[in-house]
């Protein structure tokens, strides 16, 4: 999993129907502690927002996080958010 | 997810059988914060019903397989949906409404 | 499976609800010669890692399943042991 910053969101009328509901938020990776390029993700936690350190999890996995069952489809998923005041290393 | 602005389409009659009936536009990668084109074009699948110069959100590898549209299928790219509206720190970088076309 | 180090931990209190209960650090991967390479990333841990060590990392979401003992769980990146020494043409390497 990557970790990122919230800066953003993306909204879309028109999409897959299973992606209905779900929250597209605009992230700027951290890679080695640096900024880094941006990427939609889903959020599965439901509560990042702007600012929000967060862990994004990609691949296959990021769909099934979502939902199991059907899952939709998401290359990249918000896993949860970091604690602020625990980053450290 | 990445956001695209597609430019194209792309017919083939010789193809793997199980791209039949599978809608394939040409899009353009965009740089979500400045909203201009970055990179190479590329060939994707359609699953929204998306037309030249409109901004979609396409979603890569295993996860562009599961639409209904796209299950089972040799794709690895998908657009999974029609951009309105694309906010950065409060600022509305950019709005389907007031585009360009 | 690669080898990689622990840089840090992460501490999140909202996350992903099978995440709950399970210790997050961060890693890089590392050369056979011992340096730090690309990008760092959190996993989850299954082998009581911390800051520092030497570990094995397994980036298969069907084995993170195993490792954890959770056969709902959806993980990429797991940390599956800590690394005693390794040999690697002719030269063992000892990890602590």
């Amino acid at each position: 999993m990557n970790l990122g910053i919230v800066i953003g969101s993306v909204v879309c009328t028109v999409k897959t129907p299973t992606l209905t509901g779900r929250r597209l938020l605009i992230v700027r990776k951290i890679i080695n502690g640096k900024p880094g390029g941006t990427v939609i993700a889903c959020d599965a936690t439901g509560e990042a927002g702007i600012g929000d350190t967060v862990y994004m999890i990609g691949r296959a996995e990021a769909a099934l996080m979502l939902d199991l069952q059907a899952p939709p489809p998401s290359d990249t998923t918000i896993a949860g958010i970091v604690d602020p005041e625990t980053l450290v290393g | 997810m990445q956001l695209a602005k597609v430019i194209g389409s792309m017919v083939s009659t010789r193809k793997c059988e199980r791209l039949e009936g599978m809608k394939l536009l040409v899009a353009v990668p965009i740089d979500m914060e400045t909203m201009e084109e970055k990179g190479a074009p590329f060939v994707t699948a359609d699953t929204v019903g998306a037309g030249e110069g409109e901004i979609v959100m396409w979603a890569g590898g295993s996860s562009s397989r599961q639409t209904d549209l796209t299950t089972g299928k040799p794709v690895d790219s998908t657009i999974i949906g029609i951009v309105d509206f694309v906010d950065i720190e409060g600022r509305r970088v950019y709005a389907k409404s007031e585009a360009k076309t | 499976m690669k080898i990689g180090i622990i840089t840090g931990t992460v501490v999140s209190t909202v996350k992903y609800e099978r995440y709950r209960g399970m210790k997050m650090l961060k890693a890089r991967n590392l050369t056979l010669e011992g340096e730090p390479t690309g990008e760092e990333f959190v996993v989850l841990d299954a082998a009581d890692a911390g800051m520092g060590d030497i570990v094995l990392l397994n980036n298969d979401g069907g084995s993170a399943k195993m490792v954890t003992g959770d056969d709902q769980l959806i993980a990429s990146m797991t940390v599956c042991g800590v690394v005693d020494h390794y040999t690697w043409r002719g030269k063992t390497v000892y990890c602590h």
